[in-house]
């Protein structure tokens, strides 16, 4: 059922073009952060009397962490005092891909994945499937077929921006850059199964792929403020018992992705694939319990 | 057992309105039967009921002996053409009916051989890799039909299965079907009533959501004592044709004319006293029975 899910999945051009978008996102961004990462160079290696190569970045990549405006810049958007330990030292473009894929992984988990269900539904195509596999087993392998479209779509998006890394930058780390990409591709993924399981949980409960999509990008902006309301009313009793609610959000767990050492990695990635199949199997379980009209 | 599926008493609800309300029918393993009905008679609700689509709110049904439709026991032995439902249009016509015999358990091959057979048999070989949306209605309807006999299942539901074919495809079908009476279990939702008759050997009148007549289709058509003559010219004066039979009354159709008897009368016994009197009219064909539209009509829908 994945591999006929993916199948299908990769002939709708939806889906190819949304991961078609996602790697022109990573190559420009990783473009442009280059150009911007050159110029905050340029100007370090000015003050540090150090000399440049011509036409490519890099060479003080390991000097700009000594730069107090790039230390404030990277504890400012890492926001966590361990997740900053762990990245200090590793190369800006490293560190640019992986800011860029953990912003961009929600919104491409959710357009990808929030109509599979309801437009196969409505269209009535879900029929002629649900002849041949339990509705279980339609569900699973509509989440693991996404799963891997979106892994396929993040290894590429790593190796495109690898490409342009090593095209704009010099240095002799820059072989190394593209497993530890290929590695924050693999967290990300973690992250996109949470919010796979959000958008086909969704799909399942809708009986338009129109609805389930604006229900799934509300979810979206739902769950990144309601952490943070949740945080400015921590300190009331109400909140502080609320507080638990953080748990059910993607977005909560990703700092535990930014670790460099396996324990926290590998935590952050089961409850970020337990948030995903409890979203999942609350939409599976109205599903089982719905008419399929 | 020798019924392929049975259902009793089956009842779904739409607020105040029962789809259906107490359907129970049984089809006998190896036939096709016909379910007829007006719009909303409850036809369609009960396939998707037994289907596994629409959850009733009581009654049982039991396909091929084994309970109420589970596809991890009646995957590859139970196929239905659901009515008003799109293939993915992204789907090219073999590698969709690959994948859902392989979704069946059919292996590689045995997908790929069953896929082939049914695009030659529906006439689609020429758009065995066009996508569903390059297809017109009525090709897809044929890919549609095609993906209910993958792996040769024991029993199928087709609704509306010749709608929208044009009518060398819909005599193809036809035939497709007609070889298989006798070893696969078929039902049959139509609103041609030529078609039933010329595809079904049972046949159910549905209404209001419950089968209120079931029959072999010999039994709907012939239980009335009836004859229809074709003839070449319009017959003189029927009262003196029909002085010859004592009991029969005639009256003039379109293409000849209808004797209708009490069922003391024989079949052979009317022929026997018109036959020589209608000749000179030209007897284009004797037509003993009734058909189903008018079985329908005459019995059930007026």
């Amino acid at each position: 059922m994945a591999r006929f899910e993916l199948a299908a999945a990769l002939r709708t051009k939806r889906a190819i073009a949304l991961v078609a978008i996602y790697l022109v996102v990573s190559l420009f961004g990783m473009n442009s952060t280059i150009t911007v990462l050159g110029k905050m160079e340029d100007q370090l290696a000015g003050i540090l009397h150090v000399e440049t190569v011509e036409g490519k970045s890099g060479v003080v990549s390991a000097a700009l962490w000594k730069s107090r405006p790039f230390q404030k810049i990277a504890h400012s958007v890492v926001g966590d005092s361990l997740v900053y330990d762990d990245i200090v030292g590793r190369h800006p473009a490293e560190l640019i891909y992986a800011w860029m894929v953990f912003l961009c992984v929600p919104f491409l988990s959710i357009l990808a994945s929030c109509r599979r269900v309801a437009d196969d539904v409505s269209s009535g195509a879900a029929k002629f499937v649900l002849l041949r596999v339990t509705r279980l087993q339609w569900t699973v392998g509509k989440f693991l077929g996404q799963s891997f479209l979106i892994l396929s779509g993040l290894i590429l998006g790593a190796l495109g921006a690898w490409c342009v890394a090593a095209f704009r930058l010099s240095g002799a780390d820059i072989p190394a850059l593209l497993p530890a990409m290929i590695l924050w591709s693999f967290k990300a993924w973690f992250l996109s199964l949470a919010w796979l399981g959000v958008a086909l949980g969704i799909s399942h409960l809708s009986t338009s792929g129109s609805k389930a999509q604006t229900l799934s990008l509300g979810l979206l902006v739902a769950f990144a403020i309601a952490p943070r309301v949740l945080k400015l009313y921590a300190d009331t009793v109400v909140g502080a018992k609320l507080q638990v609610l953080k748990m059910l959000f993607p977005s909560v767990m990703e700092d535990a992705l930014w670790r460099a050492s396996p324990g926290p990695v590998a935590a952050g990635a089961v409850w970020l694939l337990a948030i995903g199949l409890m979203w999942l199997s609350f939409g599976h379980l109205i599903f089982t319990r719905r008419d399929v009209r | 057992m020798n019924e392929a599926l049975v259902t009793r008493g089956l009842v779904k609800r739409y607020g105040r309105h029962a789809a259906l309300d107490g359907f129970s029918l049984s089809v006998p393993r190896g036939s096709v039967t016909g379910l007829v009905g007006r719009n909303g008679a409850g036809k369609t609700t009960w396939m998707m009921t037994v289907a596994g689509f629409v959850r009733p709110n009581s009654g049982e049904v039991n396909l091929l002996g084994r309970g109420a439709f589970d596809a991890a026991v009646h995957s590859g032995r139970f196929a239905m053409l659901p009515q008003d439902s799109d293939l993915p249009n992204e789907g090219r016509v073999r590698s969709l009916l690959v994948g859902y015999g392989r979704l069946q358990g059919l292996s590689g091959k045995a997908a790929c051989e069953s896929a082939d057979r049914l695009i030659a048999a529906f006439n689609l070989s020429d758009k065995a890799n066009s996508s569903v949306r390059a297809l017109s209605h009525g090709m897809r309807k044929r890919v549609a039909v095609a993906q209910t006999f993958l792996g040769e299942p024991e029993l199928v539901m087709l609704d509306e299965p010749l709608s929208g074919l044009d009518p060398v495809e819909a005599d193809r079908l036809r035939t497709f079907i007609l070889a298989r009476r006798g070893r696969t279990t078929i039902v049959v939702s139509s609103h041609q009533l030529d078609d039933i008759e010329r595809l079904c050997t049972h046949v159910a009148f549905v209404a209001d959501g419950r089968v209120e007549r079931m029959e072999t289709l010999r039994a709907l058509t012939s239980d009335a004592g009836r004859i229809a003559y074709a003839l070449r010219a319009r017959p003189g004066e029927l009262a003196d044709i029909a002085a010859a039979c004592p009991g029969v009354r005639l009256s003039e159709e379109a293409d000849g004319v209808v004797a209708e008897f009490s069922s003391e009368l024989s079949v052979e016994a009317v022929n026997a006293a018109l036959l020589p009197r209608l000749l000179e009219f030209g007897v284009l064909s004797v037509q003993p029975g009734r058909s189903l539209a008018d079985a329908y009509l005459d019995d059930f829908a007026k």
